[in-house]
């Protein structure tokens, strides 16, 4: 870090702010990386934020953005699932958030839920409060429910269709911001995208389910010829590129034709644009990246907690530059590769490896390559 | 197969300030196009991690 400063190099302030407002889930889907991978600190966490932590956060970023001048923020409430802090504490967060940062700072607010537990209730308060919601969902019931379960095995799909039947279709409508969807290279992945496309969601974000070096994710073998997530994903894209009109938004996809166009990713997982996000667990822990649980147990820790320091500390931690500083932080194989901006080494996370951490490609890397080269392609054929 | 983008037609859809973002007539090259001129329509992805 010192090297870094001396070079004149300086941290970007944090504009999203992960908001961890209950730690627990009613779901125990089997590839969770709260609750199934490395890091299990969620176990001697808090359940639910308490009064006292809720109001430190809020000043923290409060403090933040004022140091910092930021004229808007992004607030996302997540879990374990952030709808069991019930709809009150939900609204009375949001509120006490924006009465203490607007008008000077717009605080937009999202919630990433698992849809379970959305109702009438809850859609009157986010409509009130401008709450967007996205909602996790892998497809059709079956495909859905071979990880997305209860913990007694019971299946979550018919819970998540009751309330993004209330989400997608009702008077609360405006509130839809998307569905997430981890890929399963089992499914059919036409009749994955068809069945999330049938919510008319305004965007669509697929996930690489997480997995480092160490503990590969499933079917990413060594071998390099081998690329069943890109052979995936490539036959949605086909079908989500050729239709007449765009019918939703695909993050992934964007990110690849934003950055062919001479534009910047919309996400950490490809791309060099420094990351700019900071979780709040609900003890007030301040950590990096959630995505880190699935490393090792306590990578995401910074050791710092909103009631005792201010977020401006976590941009001294080496991960959090790390994630900021671009090509810096690539591997010598990442450096000398001819997609490094674009692929960026991929989401930093699957770059871990046990002896020599992070300095790697993307466990992914195979994928990355004919993913990003076919886009590409395709983009400047029509341009 | 190559598609060519319909620049007039990215213009005239930006210019009416619309929100492009879905159920949109134009194909997916040109609303991207459309979109990267509007730097708001970035903030529809912030939720999703």
């Amino acid at each position: 870090m010192d090297a870094l400063q001396r070079a004149g190099w300086r941290p970007l302030p944090f504009t999203q702010f992960v908001i961890k407002i209950h730690s627990r889930c009613n779901l125990a889907c089997d590839y969770c990386y709260m609750y199934e991978m490395a890091d299990q600190s969620w176990s001697s966490r808090d359940k639910v934020m308490d009064s006292a932590t809720m109001k430190a956060t809020i000043d923290r970023i409060a403090e933040h953005a004022r140091v910092h001048r930021l004229p808007s923020v992004n607030a996302v409430l997540h879990g374990g699932e952030p709808l069991l802090a019930g709809t009150s504490w939900i609204d009375g967060f949001v509120a006490d958030l924006r009465g203490v940062l607007e008008p000077d700072v717009q605080v937009a607010v999202s919630m990433q839920t698992n849809g379970t537990l959305i109702d009438e209730d809850f859609l009157r308060t986010a409509a009130e409060r401008r709450i967007g919601v996205s909602v996790s969902l892998d497809g059709a019931e079956q495909d859905n429910d071979q990880h997305r379960r209860y913990a007694g095995g019971r299946g979550s799909y018919q819970a998540v269709a009751r309330g993004l039947a209330l989400l997608a279709s009702g008077p609360h409508r405006a509130q839809f911001r998307g569905l997430l969807c981890t890929i399963n290279v089992d499914n059919d992945p036409i009749a994955t995208y068809e069945e999330l496309l049938r919510w008319r969601p305004p965007a669509i974000d697929f996930l690489l389910p997480h997995g480092t070096w160490s503990s590969p994710p499933p079917k990413r073998t060594t071998d390099e010829d081998h690329t069943p997530y890109a052979d995936w994903l490539l036959e949605i894209f086909e079908r989500w590129y050729t239709a007449p009109s765009r019918q939703t938004r695909v993050r992934l996809f964007e990110s690849v034709i934003r950055m062919a166009l001479g534009g910047q990713s919309m996400t950490e997982a490809i791309g060099l644009q420094p990351a700019r996000l900071v979780v709040i667990e609900t003890d007030g822990s301040i950590e990096q990246v959630d995505s880190l649980k699935a490393a090792f147990d306590g990578a995401p820790a910074t050791g710092l907690t909103v009631r005792d320091e201010p977020l401006d500390r976590a941009l001294e931690h080496p991960s959090v530059a790390a994630r900021q500083i671009g090509i810096e932080a690539l591997s010598e194989k990442c450096r000398a590769c001819s997609l490094r901006d674009t692929c960026g080494g991929g989401l930093y996370p699957h770059r871990y490896r046990e002896g020599s951490g992070f300095l790697n490609p993307s466990v992914y890397c195979p994928d990355l390559m004919k993913l990003i080269n076919h886009i590409v392609g395709r983009v400047r054929a029509d341009v | 197969m190559a598609r060519d983008v319909n620049v007039s037609r990215v213009v005239r859809r930006t210019k009416r300030k619309e929100k492009v973002v879905m159920e949109t007539e134009l194909t997916v090259l040109e609303a991207v196009i459309a979109d990267m001129q509007d730097s708001a329509s970035a903030d529809l992805f912030t939720s999703a991690l």
